[in-house]
């Protein structure tokens, strides 16, 4: 049986909190929510929703503030190092000093040892909902 | 809702764990923003202080900034080489 810690815990992940309809949230947009303690920046890239904390692990810029999303030269060895574009419209580039993070893992570019939270946002009824 | 005018209400801190530094709220360290891996050739830790350090500071100081100056690129992203 849990104990009240695992309790509260599974009470807090099971938190929902309706941040808009799904119309505030066009394909390729993304805007800035309050939940709770914190900003989170909602992003909808094709459908697919994501949530990340509004801070840069650098200098703690706030990070969703960035205008555009936009994507990123990427070569692999598999590839004998072809330079191509990919991740279009996944990328997020802090307003501060650019440091760039690749929105649907939360990792930094350029360094991948860094990860942001990744806050679970669904669509429900038309609603959008971050769970915490 | 608690008003805060910065990203995060309250001061964050550091929690260590086996595979990562994290950086949390310090009012409640089960509610982490970002992990730092531990790697070798990556300070971790450093990074993870750092976060911190200037977080709390503009916390504390609303007229604080960060060390380098928004909208210009650092000669390093490094923490210590801004």
């Amino acid at each position: 049986m849990p104990d009240e810690v695992d309790l509260a815990a599974m009470a807090r992940e099971r938190k929902e909190h309706v941040v808009g309809d799904v119309s505030d949230f066009p394909a390729g947009s993304h805007r800035l929510v309050t939940v709770g303690d914190r900003q989170i920046g909602i992003f909808n890239i094709n459908g697919e929703f994501y949530g990340l904390p509004n801070v840069c692990p650098h200098q703690t810029g706030p990070l969703c503030e960035g205008k555009t999303t936009t994507g990123t030269l990427v070569a692999n060895k598999e590839d004998d190092w072809k330079v191509e574009w990919a991740h279009e419209g996944e990328i997020i580039a802090c307003p501060w000093h650019g440091l760039e993070y690749h929105i649907p893992t939360g990792r930094c570019l350029a360094f991948p040892n860094i990860n942001l939270r990744r806050y679970e946002v669904v669509v429900e009824d038309g609603k959008v909902k971050v769970r915490l | 809702m608690e008003e805060f005018n910065l990203q995060v209400a309250g001061e964050l801190t550091v929690v260590e764990e086996a595979a990562a530094f994290f950086v949390v709220r310090a009012e409640d360290p089960d509610d982490w923003l970002v992990r730092f891996e531990k790697d070798p050739g990556f300070p971790a830790r450093e990074w993870a202080e750092n976060m911190v350090r200037v977080y709390n500071r503009r916390l504390s100081r609303q007229s604080a900034g960060p060390p380098t100056p928004p909208g210009t690129r650092p000669g390093s992203y490094l923490p210590g080489l801004e």
